[in-house]
């Protein structure tokens, strides 16, 4: 038989917000945590992908740009790739709607999840040059500690643009194909994996897409740790700029629910085979 | 302040707004030329367990989104708990709980983790260990929900529902999935809710469930109501007796005169009303000269199934509705 429900306590106050964002950040960390695909995409590929080239024949700076750049393939990787499917997944399960339906404020939901992605990509660039450290790139502690400015710039920057385009995706078995061929290219052709051949024109259109100035900095921080700015101006315009697109877009298009757009042809369907 | 209730019931009153949980008034939702809600004006009171009964696509699901702000109605006026559950403050969610038809929890993660995960917000929530002694999932709270039977996910998600001290609670299909000693312990839990204050709209396509725990049932059909009233008035509204007698397995010659009276998914002859008495004699002839046995025979008054079923079959419209004993 079920207990007695209890009485209800004193407390009667909403709680606050930044205690809420705290208690949600550390929630999302745990799932993140738990996940294997969160891991497999976002911490394990930059390391694998490591360990099979190597950090190379070439020279101090080659060796640190390749880890540089693949630190923010998993920064990326984490920020996009992970944040907008678990997006995606929990609105498709329902999950989201299970939190709208609590008080928590929404800007709590998303600071504290984007707070836990943050978190797991400085741990994903972090173990993939302490990788190549131990495989023979000249990285240091001190280069390691300055790359995490660019590597969280880039990280919110990602994870708002995870937020926005959530909203489009209309599946969970379509969010990771979707999210893959949309930040695979950039990656690549931004220069993750070292430099690529190519027309001058996407050279400078790179410069425009928010996995170049997360690449450059991170390389340069972890070649001259210490040195000031770790971003550009020109770099920190560009991470704000997508910022505040990807903010703008999620205001705008966000969605906790799964779209009701396939509504009328189940409805008509069911309509039609009533009664049960 | 006092307000006149709405015609729609035909009945005059008065009414104090704050004894209202939830208000309807025309409330339509259209999805493209499919009407999934048509004109519903409802008000139900609080306190009271409400199950909206209906076929598949009538609009129960529809409904309940409405009232939980997941879906904007095209036309009419919707009131929760006096506010437009489009437009809630965080205090309005803080009071209003809801289950699905899915389950809605992270699967990576404990029971116990994900209830007190979704405790924090409130203001004044229930010990996870008490949400889930009245769900009958206590030993079960430290086991993964991606490791919980179908049956615990649902038990686990109304354990999530209720954490809040909702209220006003929105069910959806609730028991779908549960064994029957869990579906009667959560009647029991619903039960209790109600008793000391929660509003509990429930849907469900159980209609014992209904007729067990429900002080009313609105039946909904192609988006109408067409029955807003206690389970007992419904089965009044059925009328007569009723005849049921579950065929022995392997019948099947079952003379034409009967045979327009079973239930084929139960396999099981059910007259109610004028037709119950020569049905009967018809069963007890037929049986007699095939010498089968007649010891599951039931003659009866009617069930809220067969109010429900003669309701939805005929496909009676809102002005024939039976009013609600209470509101």
């Amino acid at each position: 038989m079920p207990e007695p429900l209890a009485p209800a306590g004193t407390r009667t106050g909403l709680p606050g917000w930044l205690a809420l964002t705290g208690q949600q950040a550390g929630y999302q960390l745990r799932l993140l945590a738990r996940s294997t695909r969160s891991l497999l995409a976002g911490v394990l590929l930059p390391v694998l992908v490591l360990l099979m080239r190597g950090t190379g024949a070439g020279g101090r700076g080659d060796q640190l740009a390749l880890a540089g750049g693949l630190a923010a393939l998993g920064v990326i990787s984490s920020a996009f790739v992970t944040h907008a499917s678990t997006l995606v997944i929990g609105r498709e399960s329902g999950v989201l709607r299970r939190w709208r339906m609590t008080p928590l404020p929404p800007g709590s939901f998303f600071a504290g999840k984007i707070a836990a992605t943050v978190v797991v990509a400085d741990a994903s660039a972090l173990l993939t040059v302490l990788v190549a450290a131990l495989t023979g790139a000249p990285a240091s502690a001190a280069g390691a500690a300055w790359m995490l400015i660019p590597v969280t710039a880039g990280a919110l920057a990602w994870a708002s643009l995870g937020t926005a385009v959530s909203a489009f995706i209309p599946t969970a078995a379509a969010a990771y194909p979707l999210l893959t061929v949309t930040y695979l290219p950039i990656v690549l052709v931004s220069g993750a994996l070292g430099t690529v051949s190519r027309p001058a024109w996407l050279a400078t259109a790179a410069t425009y897409l928010p996995a170049r100035p997360v690449i450059i900095a991170t390389a340069g921080a972890l070649r001259h740790p210490g040195s000031w700015p770790v971003l550009t101006p020109g770099q920190l315009g560009v991470l704000a700029g997508w910022v505040a697109v990807g903010l703008a877009v999620a205001l705008v298009c966000f969605r906790w629910d799964p779209g009701r757009a396939r509504q009328p042809r189940r409805a008509t369907a069911r309509l039609r085979s009533s009664p049960a | 302040m006092t307000a006149a209730l709405g015609t729609a019931r035909g009945v005059t009153a008065t009414r104090v707004p704050q004894a209202w949980a939830v208000q309807l008034e025309k409330v339509c939702k259209r999805y493209g030329e499919v009407t999934a809600v048509d004109r519903v004006s409802v008000d139900i009171a609080r306190g009271t367990i409400v199950a909206v009964l209906g076929p598949n696509g009538a609009g129960k699901t529809t409904l309940v989104e409405m009232l939980a702000g997941f879906v904007t109605p095209t036309s009419g006026t919707i009131r929760v708990l006096g506010e437009d559950p489009r437009r809630p403050s965080r205090r309005w969610r803080a009071q209003v709980g809801m289950v699905s038809q899915a389950t809605a929890l992270d699967p990576q993660l404990t029971v116990a983790e994900v209830l007190a995960a979704l405790a924090g917000p409130f203001p004044d929530p229930l010990p996870a260990g008490e949400a889930l002694g009245l769900v009958g999932l206590t030993g079960e709270a430290q086991t993964r929900v991606q490791a919980l039977s179908g049956g615990q996910q649902r038990r686990a998600d109304l354990a999530a529902a209720i954490i809040g001290r909702p209220s006003l609670l929105f069910l959806d299909e609730p028991t779908t999935g549960f064994d029957p000693a869990a579906r009667r312990q959560t009647w029991t839990m619903i039960g209790q809710l109600a008793g000391r204050g929660t509003t509990v709209v429930l849907t469900t396509h159980y209609l014992e469930e209904a007729s067990q725990i429900a002080d009313r049932v609105l039946v909904l059909a192609a988006g109408r109501v067409i029955a807003d009233a206690t389970p007992a008035a419904l089965r009044a509204q059925a009328g007569g007796s009723t005849v049921r007698y579950p065929l022995p397995a392997g019948v099947r010659d079952l003379p034409a005169g009967l045979r327009r009276h079973l239930r084929p998914h139960q396999n099981t002859i059910v007259a109610t009303g004028t037709t119950a008495a020569p049905v009967l004699a018809a069963i007890v002839a037929w049986a007699r000269a095939r010498r089968l046995d007649l010891s599951a025979l039931e003659v009866g008054p009617p069930t809220l199934e067969d109010a429900y079923l003669a309701l939805t079959r005929d496909g009676q419209t809102p002005s024939h509705r039976t009013e609600p004993s209470h509101a």
